[in-house]
């Protein structure tokens, strides 16, 4: 190979590599209209139209509204109700997160093995993730009355005295939602975990290995820096699906006993349409917005610096 | 450039047409009419699903007044759960309001024009109350029969393996429940759950015996500032109920249990009395069932009617007549009232509907227990329609407050005031 043609083929690269950008295909726009037609009426439209609605005294039922200042939020914000039930969902998403997060990352390197027992316990633990809420919410109440399996499990192992009306106290409601959403949600984490582990290049684990770490070791300094993108993709979920848990304590416990598992999302909805006060159902979905949003970006931007210096 | 933009038109125009395709809407059929009940039309009936009334329940009344309207095409829908008034209320708000809708919250609909009035010829065969489904003089619920709320259903060989006597008095019924939990089971079965309402339905019928039955009109004068929460009658009352329960007469598992299993722990034998809505009467269990009036301290006996199994037809229907004509046949037709005798215990107010003679026995029964000598009749606290409806959202705050009751983290005074609030504030609309 001659030094000019080596440069010839640097420069046709380069040229390559300074192509001018393709002028944009207009025509290809019109395409995207439904995909924006949707997401603008079915997204930007009502979110909008809450945030505005959360400034007014609007109803369900009545087509004229006031405007009615910070009034909504001002309510929210003394209302001891509205502050007990969104402790309770900050509770459970911060439950949700650390739980979910320290026993699905725990199962995951488990079962990062291949075999059939592994592919069918992966699957099990999946399942749960592939049934409805309302379904899962429908069996546990089964599992959980006072008759229910649990209980009957429980004196059948001569473990009577541990058996309680789960669903009949606040305490023992609210940590049975708790722990039947993280139930429920430990699949998806399980298997983003599992996609994660996957990605760890081996010649690292064994250079760790020959450079005498143990397995404590090679995880601690390997794999779990490499699974900070897995981290940060589970933690953003489940801290959105924990602040909009709906489905569990509204078919599970009722929100009960006495509007124990209440969660924001279930009281925009009592608020909004049982109440038909829409202005003040808005302005709680802002305010759960707000929070969510917030603490979304102020973890995710914790992670994904973790994910760089790593 | 000019190539560019014909082509994006013409992409837009294929874009275009593929979702305006998507979204054509079917021309009206050729003939139909929206004064004649017989015309062809396609209406959209809004329902429930029960232990008692079963999706083959409704298919079969429908197949029954098609035999009348056989041009008639009726599309049945049923709401997720057993609360049919909020899921109404989220169809009326998102403009897509069935025609003919199963138990609505009046005042709220009619205030909002959703409703269409009956005429007079339409009411013709109903033999209701003046006031049930009536606001401002007209009338927008045409009700398919009465409930009592509530009655009191036992197990009758219990009864008589404890020697205990049908209750005359409030006093005697708790000695009743004082013989059956000192033989060590259950005097009554409540529920909770997903469905509050259970909680409360016994407190509903004390509270009628003893304060609504004083005062029909309680709830106007409690809008007026006339009576409150807090007074001694409505205290006495609510403590009465708690009593019970601080006494150990109610399940354990009371706030657990939706309807459907507190139906079957009944059925299953697990507790000697079931407070219950008369459509208990078509409960299957393997025992003797008996029923009797919940009875006041003093022995008198007031029944809490509720005339809410209704059906209103919407404002916005295209077919006006045939969704009247719907409801009139579902609501006075022998075969649909029979049918709903059957299946839910309801108690039919269609003129002229005659029981047969084969009707089950429990059902029977609680005819016998709605005939009460000497009884009046009211409206049932926590289930008043029309004007003297509880402000809206009111009814599930009392069913939370009074689990909060049961579950002890409040007391009967600050339930009371807090309801006191509470009707105040949503009395605002």
């Amino acid at each position: 190979m001659t030094l000019s043609t080596s440069a010839s083929a640097v420069s046709r690269a380069s040229a390559r590599g300074r192509r001018k950008p393709r002028p944009l295909a207009t025509w290809r726009f019109p395409f995207a209209i439904p995909g924006f037609v949707f997401y603008g009426g079915l997204v930007l439209v009502p979110l909008v139209l809450s945030f505005f609605y959360s400034f007014t005294d609007r109803s369900l039922l009545r087509p004229d509204a006031s405007f009615v200042g910070f009034d909504n939020y001002l309510r929210l914000l003394s209302d001891p109700s509205f502050l007990g039930t969104f402790g309770f969902t900050s509770v459970l998403t911060v439950v949700n997160l650390v739980l979910v997060n320290a026993v699905g990352l725990m199962v995951a390197v488990l079962l990062d093995k291949v075999g059939r027992v592994f592919f069918a316990v992966r699957m099990a633990f999946f399942v749960p993730v592939a049934l409805s809420g309302v379904i899962v919410a429908f069996i546990w109440s089964r599992i959980l009355t006072d008759n229910g399996v649990l209980n009957s499990t429980l004196r059948a192992l001569g473990l009577g005295d541990l058996a309680q009306s789960w669903l009949g106290t606040s305490f023992t409601a609210q940590a049975s939602v708790v722990v039947v959403t993280a139930w429920q949600a430990l699949g998806l984490c399980i298997v983003v975990y599992l996609a994660g582990l996957q990605t760890v290049p081996r010649e690292l684990l064994d250079s760790a290995r020959i450079d005498g770490c143990g397995p404590v070791g090679s995880f601690a300094n390997v794999t779990w820096p490499l699974l900070a993108p897995s981290l940060t993709i589970n933690a953003t979920l489940l801290l959105i699906n924990g602040f909009k848990t709906y489905d569990i304590p509204v078919v599970m416990t009722g929100t009960g006993p006495g509007g124990a598992t209440s969660t924001v999302a279930t009281e925009v909805i009592r608020v909004g349409f049982s109440l038909n006060r829409v202005g003040l159902a808005s302005a709680m979905a802002i305010i759960m917005l707000a929070v969510v949003a917030f603490i979304t970006v102020v973890i995710v931007g914790l992670l994904q610096r973790r994910e760089v210096s790593n | 450039m000019h190539k560019q933009v014909t082509r994006g038109l013409i992409a837009f125009a294929a874009v275009a047409s593929l979702t305006l395709a998507g979204c054509s809407a079917s021309a009206p059929e050729e003939g139909s009419s929206a004064d004649d009940p017989q015309a062809p039309a396609e209406i959209t009936f809004l329902t429930f699903q029960s232990p008692n009334l079963t999706e083959q329940f409704w298919e079969d009344q429908v197949a029954e007044i098609q035999k009348t309207y056989p041009n008639l095409t009726v599309n049945l829908e049923y709401t997720p759960g057993l609360d049919r008034q909020d899921y109404a209320k989220q169809l009326l708000a998102t403009g897509t309001l069935p025609d003919v809708i199963w138990d609505v919250p009046l005042q709220d609909f009619v205030s909002a024009g959703a409703l269409l009035p009956y005429s007079s010829e339409d009411l013709a065969g109903i033999d209701a109350p003046e006031g049930s489904g009536t606001i401002d003089g007209e009338h927008y619920s045409l009700t398919v029969g009465a409930q009592v709320i509530p009655l009191i259903y036992y197990n009758k060989d219990e009864f008589d393996a404890l020697g205990i006597e049908e209750p005359t008095t409030f006093s005697e019924l708790k000695d009743a429940a004082a013989t059956i939990a000192a033989a060590g089971k259950t005097p009554f079965l409540i529920g909770g759950g997903a469905d509050s309402w259970a909680s409360t339905i016994f407190l509903d019928g004390i509270i009628t015996s003893d304060v609504i039955a004083a005062d029909p009109q309680w709830t106007a004068a409690r809008r007026a500032g006339d009576v409150s929460f807090t007074d001694p009658d409505f205290e006495a009352a609510v403590k009465k109920w708690l009593d019970l329960s601080t006494s150990g007469y109610f399940n354990s598992d009371a706030l657990s249990v939706d309807y459907s299993q507190l139906q079957s722990k009944f059925a299953n034998g697990e507790g000697v009395m079931y407070p219950m809505g008369s459509w208990a009467g078509a409960s299957q269990v393997d025992f003797n069932v008996g029923v009797f009036a919940l009875p006041s301290s003093s022995g008198d006996y007031t029944l809490g009617l509720n005339y809410g199994q209704a059906l209103a037809v919407s404002a916005t229907t295209k077919f006006p007549a045939q969704a009247k004509a719907f409801a009139v046949a579902m609501a006075t037709g022998q075969g649909a009232n029979l049918a709903q005798l059957k299946a839910d215990s309801v108690i039919p107010v269609a003129k002229g509907f005659e029981a047969p003679t084969d009707i089950p026995p429990l059902i029977s029964k609680t005819f016998d227990a709605y005939q009460t000598d000497g009884a009046a009749y009211v409206e049932p606290f926590g289930w008043t329609q029309g004007q003297n409806a509880l402000p809206s959202g009111f009814t599930a705050e009392f069913d939370k407050g009074a689990q909060q009751l049961l579950s002890g983290s409040t007391t009967v005074k600050d339930f009371l005031a807090q309801m006191d609030k509470t009707f105040d504030d949503l009395d605002q609309g």
